[in-house]
């Protein structure tokens, strides 16, 4: 059985990287921009109809993301078992959730168990990670560190009912935010002059200019649009996100010409947002690093 | 072993095939009968506890001091000038009623919109017992319910007499400024007051508006609601608390413990010209309900 889980992981991985897109196109991003949708005719069925598909999406990613987070850690037969079954705990905790909104204590014990699978696995990941992954890779766990932390904090300050506000909470909040900005400009800068030309430089610049436009144009709707998909309080001088995303959107698709599943993998962690809040952000996080830091999934998504 | 393991080789696409369907009919399934695998989870939450003695009421009561809050990040959605800030967010119940405070940082207050050029401070906070992660609501869902407290309902912020002190009654208005009764009636002098327009009203009865919604563009005035706003601006800080029972009414949403609770926050600075969407909002978060 064991023998099998590279040729369906690698598949698996293909349609959770479109799954996950569809449901943060869809659903994160066109189901708010519902006011400017005509609210008669075909307009309205085919927004109804994209926005029921997001939520298939939601739905699949979630069952996919399991299935492959199975796959991933029962494949793991070297040192990397005691990362496997935090990172199985982590996903239970996350999956598992008691009602619609567990209560503060389940809470607090999937972000502690979160944050040690994120980290055990994230350590292990940049050792295995080339030079010019490494400073991006150590950023975005840095973040997921820092995230999955003062969420534990949080959230133990308030079950011991301690008064006023976590000290420091704020602070913490926006250098978070302004490190998860600078991930994707740390992939970007090795690839500086070499690789971030052609058709991904371009899409990489109609990017940033589309971002640049919505900050001019609606910047009401771009900074929800921004806080509900991702998190980000888009609270740093705006030239920071179009920098942010027009470097690091060829550089990531320049990993998926060069290595797919790991830029897939890498993908995700990007996908999942900032502000972790839901199920399905959190089970990206751990599939992607799982896949970035498991053997031989982590040679299967260097190949 | 390896012969099993190379006739399933053989079968892998169709296996895997298998699967990604049967995992596609469980989702479409799903959706269809709107069962919701979206959860929140790993994330900040706000526990509403039984208060520490008598219910705090006022914005700035010692009171509130006990009472541990969540710092929620603001995100800036237009306005040159705007700055980053977060919003502190704290409640508590007695079993019966529900009172949340908010508290953030404004350099300056705005609380009067007499003249065309003036925009009031105001704080807001929006509730969904469904978990929905869309900010305005969503359609085919429950509505949200929106609390919001407007500086400029508050007593005596529409006092023209305060406003343009050396004013010149011209007949129209009373003796304190405001427009005297004889238009009460007249749907082409007043007309939004004549409709039952709040904004329109002289006085208000309370300074806080019940809004309902279902996604962008279909936020809706709730009309009268069973409940308090009261907004203190001390030393560069707003607080504001919103006080109502935790029996609401048909189609309201549900405040008992246990049940689910999501919240958002907003607030609007009036020395930025801030209205309507122009705004600072937060992410949701849940709130738990403890029982007594």
């Amino acid at each position: 059985m064991i023998a099998v889980l590279p040729e369906v992981r690698l598949p698996a991985l293909r349609l959770l990287w479109g799954a996950a897109w569809a449901e943060f196109l869809l659903v994160r991003l066109l189901s708010r921009v519902g006011i400017y949708i005509p609210k008669s005719g075909t307009a309205l069925a085919v927004y109804r109809a994209a926005v029921t598909l997001g939520e298939i999406a939601f739905n699949f990613s979630l069952l996919l993301g399991a299935a492959l987070l199975v796959l991933t850690l029962a494949g793991e037969r070297g040192r990397g078992r005691g990362i496997a079954a935090v990172v199985a705990v982590a996903a239970a905790l996350v999956l598992l959730a008691p009602g619609t909104a567990p209560p503060a204590g389940w809470s607090l014990a999937a972000a502690v168990v979160s944050a040690l699978a994120v980290g055990l696995a994230g350590v292990q990941a940049l050792r295995r990670a080339d030079r010019e992954l490494r400073p991006a890779l150590g950023i975005v766990l840095a973040t997921h560190l820092l995230t999955y932390g003062l969420t534990a904090a949080q959230l133990a300050w308030a079950m011991l009912a301690l008064p006023g506000a976590l000290p420091g909470a704020g602070p913490v909040l926006r250098g978070g935010e302004l490190l998860a900005i600078a991930a994707p400009v740390a992939l970007a800068v090795p690839l500086l002059g070499r690789r971030l030309g052609g058709a991904p430089g371009a899409i990489g610049l109609g990017a940033a200019a589309a971002l640049g436009a919505a900050y001019r144009l609606g910047a009401d709707l771009t900074a929800i649009l921004a806080m509900y998909s991702l998190g980000f309080s888009l609270s740093w001088p705006p030239v920071i996100y179009l920098v942010a995303l027009g470097l690091g959107l060829p550089a990531l698709l320049g990993m998926l010409r060069r290595a797919p599943a790991r830029g897939r993998a890498l993908g995700l962690l990007f996908l999942a947002g900032y502000a972790l809040q839901l199920n399905l952000q959190h089970l990206l996080v751990l599939t992607g690093w799982s896949l970035l830091a498991l053997a031989p999934a982590a040679e299967e998504v260097s190949a | 072993m390896r012969i099993l393991l190379k006739r399933f080789s053989r079968r892998r696409w169709l296996v895997l095939t298998s699967a990604v369907v049967l995992l596609l009919a469980v989702s479409v399934s799903l959706t269809v009968w709107r069962i919701g695998l979206r959860q929140p989870v790993a994330a900040p939450v706000i526990v509403v506890r039984q208060a520490p003695g008598a219910m705090p009421a006022a914005p700035w009561d010692a009171a509130w001091n006990k009472v541990g809050s969540v710092s929620l990040p603001l995100a800036i959605t237009n306005t040159p000038g705007a700055a980053a800030r977060n919003v502190d967010v704290k409640a508590v119940t007695d079993g019966n009623n529900l009172v949340v405070r908010m508290e953030w940082e404004d350099s300056s207050k705005e609380v009067r919109t007499l003249r065309p050029q003036d925009f009031a401070d105001a704080g807001a906070m929006q509730l969904s017992d469904q978990v929905s992660n869309a900010c305005m609501g969503q359609l085919q869902m429950n509505a949200v319910h929106i609390w919001q407290w407007k500086a400029d309902w508050a007593e005596g912020s529409r006092d023209m007499a305060v406003q343009y002190p050396n004013m010149h009654s011209d007949g129209f208005t009373g003796g304190d400024g405001q427009p005297i009764a004889m238009f009460d009636e007249d749907l082409y002098a007043r007309p939004a007051y004549f409709v039952g327009n709040q904004r329109a009203a002289a006085s208000k009865s309370v300074a806080v508006e019940h809004l309902v919604a279902q996604g962008f563009g279909t936020l809706t005035s709730a009309g009268p609601y069973p409940m308090q706003g009261q907004g203190e601006w001390q030393s560069g800080k707003w607080a504001l608390v919103f006080t109502r029972s935790l029996h609401g009414g048909e189609g309201d949403v549900s405040l008992t413990p246990g049940a689910p609770l999501q919240a958002a926050f907003a607030v609007w600075d009036g020395k930025l010209m801030q209205r309507d969407g122009m705004k600072y909002v937060t992410g949701w978060i849940v709130m738990e309900l403890e029982g007594k």
